[in-house]
């Protein structure tokens, strides 16, 4: 088994993972992968199958709907591979961002959505690993949060990890809708920050 | 000669509703977040096939929320990645296109005409005039839209041209929209409606004196929908006249004259 190390953090080259891909190399990657090549599902698959996973898990609450979402997000990205375009962002932005999509959207379909107290982001990756790859990840989660007060995490933990709109935040802590969305726009852009700082 | 490359709006997208900046703006970071309802998400994605500084916005926030994606990495079963690439290897080519069908079931009618294959027809036909009607009115309405924004902003130029097969009988259909800005990104979006299910890309073209400017590859949107756009961030469009799109096998699908009538 390929050990399947981090790879949208630190990048890299289509042949090594962790090694950073051009926008050129992103481009050709998916143009390679619209055809079905198996080495590009393959490289496409080590580079992002651990945070997609990671994603669904944490969104979904266990391994099996985790996996189902894995396999549905590479068939995803298989079948909407032309359409990838480098000029609007970065591959690791784009699968995300269908990961996330499709993980909600379940998210809506099958959870009851009740109030719950609000656990944070502390906890996170919450799948308990001990290899490296999995320190690390903590190391890379604390640094990330690390930016966020508590009431932004709350905002985040909410709105990304349990899909809940502007206006349902609003209503449920009591405060306008469009202080809600300034919040989400402050938070994405400390979170880009300093995540973008992390890949220079 | 280079040009951004363009992409594919989500289906359902009301482009009515895409309106300016100051609309849009506060909805980006739920977008980003994938919090937007589908029709919501639609108004958003279309605003942002034109708008140059809410697509920045938009990449911006989205690799936020990348950032908090990759918090929750963790390793799959090792059996997961082989499950991927069977998955992938098995899928089937596009199924024979609906238009396909239309073809065999009126060569069959020529031969034996009957009620049961009139009928037939008639509903394939009356589905196909629906669909192209719903590209066209589509693209009216965003159309009409941004000739409004235009006309307030007083820069910029519509051209624009209904799209069809440029036959007699049945078949797809949209209309193309041309923004010239007048030196800033020109822009050309494309609606069709009543495409062979299955089929693409397609090809599409600008054609310009003296020569023609790729729209690149043009993918449905949804079944038989196709809404597409390309952005030229160094090109003067302004002298452009006609808009064609081949279809896989290098046939004109679609053309349309371009003008600046509303």
């Amino acid at each position: 088994m390929w050990p399947g190390p981090r790879i949208t953090r630190r990048g890299g080259s289509v042949s090594d993972p962790r090694e950073p891909l051009t926008p050129l190399g992103e481009q050709e990657l998916m143009q390679r992968l619209a055809t079905g090549d198996e080495t590009a599902i393959r490289t496409i698959y080590r580079r992002f199958a651990r945070p997609v996973f990671g994603l669904g898990h944490r969104l979904l609450g266990s391994r099996e709907a985790a996996e189902e979402l894995t396999q549905d997000v590479f068939l995803t990205a298989w079948r909407k591979a032309a359409r990838f375009d480098p000029a609007r962002g970065r591959l690791s932005t784009w699968l995300m961002a269908i990961a996330h999509n499709m993980a909600v959207d379940r998210l809506r379909r099958t959870a009851a959505r009740t109030p719950q107290t609000i656990s944070g982001l502390e906890d996170v990756p919450e799948i308990g690993e001990s290899d490296e790859e999995s320190i690390l990840d903590q190391q890379e989660a604390q640094r990330i949060l690390s930016v966020l007060s508590a009431r932004e995490r709350k905002l985040i933990e909410l709105a990304y990890f349990r899909g809940w709109t502007a206006r349902e935040i609003a209503e449920a802590d009591g405060i306008p809708l469009g202080t809600v969305k300034t919040r989400l726009r402050t938070v994405l852009i400390k979170l880009r920050s300093i995540h973008v700082k992390g890949d220079a | 000669m280079s040009a951004r490359r363009g992409g594919t709006l989500p289906a359902g997208g009301d482009s009515a509703h895409a309106v300016g900046c100051p609309a849009m703006r506060p909805d980006l970071p739920e977008h980003a977040l994938g919090t937007l309802s589908p029709e919501r998400r639609g108004e958003v994605e279309a605003h942002l096939t034109w708008c140059a500084g809410c697509r920045r916005e938009a990449r911006e926030l989205a690799e936020g929320a990348t950032a908090l994606g990759l918090l929750s990495s963790a390793e799959a079963a090792p059996e997961l990645e082989e499950q991927v690439v069977r998955a992938i290897s098995r899928r089937r080519p596009p199924r024979r296109s609906r238009i396909a069908a239309v073809a065999i079931a009126a060569a069959l009618l020529v031969a034996a005409i009957t009620g049961a294959w009139a009928v037939a027809m008639r509903r394939q036909v009356r589905e196909l005039a629906d669909a192209t009607a719903g590209a066209r009115e589509r693209a009216a309405r965003f159309e009409a839209t941004l000739r409004g924004i235009v006309g307030e902003q007083g820069s910029g130029r519509v051209l624009s041209a209904p799209l069809s097969t440029g036959r007699d009988r049945p078949g797809p259909g949209g209309r193309a929209i041309l923004f010239d800005a007048r030196g800033g990104e020109d822009w050309v979006l494309v609606f069709v409606g009543g495409l062979p299910e299955g089929d693409g890309p397609y090809r599409g073209y600008v054609v310009i004196q003296g020569g023609r400017y790729s729209l690149g590859r043009l993918w449905p949107s949804s079944p038989g929908e196709m809404t597409a756009y390309k952005i030229f961030p160094r090109l003067n469009l302004a002298g452009s006249d006609r808009i064609l799109i081949y279809d896989r096998g290098g046939d004109v699908a679609l053309r349309g004259t371009l003008s600046a009538g509303a």
